[in-house]
């Protein structure tokens, strides 16, 4: 878990006073915790790259109107969140297929990817498959979330943030935080249990006709 | 194992590749740099201008008056506007409330010149909509919501009396068309024929008159004396010899 509250300060007190080497240090600290939230997110490795490129210009740019009464990390998460969200309503707007996203049929967001196939060698290959879609799915559902509650869940869940904090990133009370991973995680069984009945649907209307176009393959091999 | 925990379990195999860029910083340095000579610059360009523009006398004098010239313009054509606007409904409410005038404006008659009639600006085709010319004397005057209730009402009263004696002038109009057409084909006048004419075009105009002067009489005891210049002050402009009398009215 990071450390934060006086180091950071710390940190900031250092980059308004311009000392060397104290923005690589803010750098060091929370460029993974950023690329790690807005890469789950976008679901996007470059438009990533630029939010979290972009979130450390903000800070650096704006470092003299750091409100020293709110930790770092609020005020961090809130700029990459606020670039997030307009990053995705740009892409909702232009829409583009990712190189990276999609080998399964038609590229669709949260299709299987390369990088998931990479680093899931070593498994066996079934129960690597099948994590491989419950994956895909829990993907889908988190893309499909609403901003508030996406950014309240991958806050909580992967960079450790504390209620409070979340509290600042979103605009809401502490209250409002809890309910918002209520809803979050109904939301994200819903909508993975819709995903896995779809697939199932979809699965059944193509076995027959793959089997069908195999064996029609086949025969004609063989003539 | 509960439905979070699951959620949960299945949140915690989403792993990132994360790979710390060895030259972010360097880029946030350089992008921050950038954005600040360009804020600098823009700044400094606008601050440029205005000092070249301004350590020149006759340059500035220049470009005062060009604005000045283009201020002036602009209000022009807005004024323009707002005149035509007004010019058009106190037109469209004329129609509604003098026979006379709009048969003048309908039927092009110019043959009814026993009263001062302003001769109309604009020619219409069409029927005046009284609700149009309500609306802007309720612009005009800023009525209140019972006034206008009333001034409607009255306007109601004499919309039919009105419309009837439009019909009889367009039908005296005609008659005198077909009897002037009469005497330039045959070159006979018949005296008779056209005393009886001229004799019903001065009564029906009379009657106009005194219905129209009739019923703004009436709309100026609904108004409060706040307004009555106003009020007016549109009259002149639509009626310049007109005068409030006290007049027997007649049920419209």
């Amino acid at each position: 878990m990071r450390k934060i509250g006086a180091n950071d300060h710390e940190l900031m007190r250092g980059l308004i006073r311009e000392d060397p080497g104290s923005l690589e240090s803010i750098i060091e600290k929370w460029e993974r915790p950023l690329y790690s939230f807005a890469y789950r997110y976008t679901q996007n490795e470059f438009a990533t790259r630029e939010i979290v490129q972009e979130t450390f210009v903000r800070v650096f740019t704006k470092r003299e109107r750091y409100n020293f009464d709110y930790p770092l990390s609020s005020w961090i998460f809130t700029i990459a969140a606020n670039l997030c969200k307009n990053k995705a309503r740009w892409h909702k707007r232009h829409p583009e297929v990712s190189l990276e996203a999609s080998l399964g049929n038609g590229g669709e967001e949260g299709e299987r990817s390369m990088m998931d196939v990479i680093s899931s060698e070593g498994e066996l290959p079934a129960e690597s498959i099948e994590k491989l879609e419950e994956l895909d799915m829990l993907k889908q559902a988190v893309m499909g979330l609403p901003h508030d509650l996406r950014t309240a869940v991958l806050l909580h869940h992967y960079e450790d943030l504390s209620y409070k904090e979340i509290a600042e990133v979103v605009g809401c009370s502490v209250r409002g935080v809890e309910t918002r991973l209520y809803r979050a995680r109904k939301l994200l069984r819903v909508r993975i249990s819709q995903i896995a009945e779809r697939e199932e649907e979809a699965q059944k209307k193509t076995a027959p006709f793959s089997s069908e176009a195999v064996h029609r393959v086949f025969s004609n091999a063989v003539c | 194992m509960s439905k979070d925990q699951s959620i949960d379990k299945l949140l915690n195999h989403w792993k990132d590749d994360f790979q710390a860029d060895p030259y972010l910083s360097s880029r946030v340095r350089s992008e921050a740099a950038r954005r600040q000579t360009i804020e600098g610059k823009r700044g400094d360009s606008v601050a440029i201008w205005i000092g070249n523009a301004f350590s020149r006398p006759g340059l500035a004098a220049c470009f005062a008056a060009v604005f000045m010239l283009v201020g002036m313009g602009v209000s022009q054509l807005l004024n323009q506007g707002v005149v035509r606007d007004s010019d058009e409904l106190t037109f469209s409410y004329r129609l509604s409330i003098d026979p006379l005038y709009r048969l003048q404006a309908m039927a092009g008659a110019d043959e009814f010149t026993n009263r001062s009639v302003v001769p109309a600006r604009h020619k219409s085709q069409e029927a005046p909509v009284l609700l149009a010319g309500l609306g802007w004397l309720q612009g005009q005057l800023d009525l209140s919501k019972p006034q206008y209730e009333r001034v409607t009402a009255l306007h109601g009263d004499y919309e039919v009396a009105f419309d009837e004696l439009f019909a009889q002038l367009l039908e005296s109009h005609r008659a005198y068309r077909a009897f002037d057409k009469k005497r330039m084909d045959s070159d006979v006048i018949d005296y008779f024929q056209l005393y009886e004419l001229l004799q019903t075009q001065k009564q029906l105009s009379e009657e106009s008159a005194r219905l129209t002067e009739e019923l703004l009489g009436k709309v100026e005891q609904v108004i409060e004396p706040s307004q009555r210049d106003r009020y007016r002050e549109l009259l002149d402009s639509i009626y310049p010899s007109f005068s409030f009398r006290e007049k027997k009215t007649t049920d419209a």
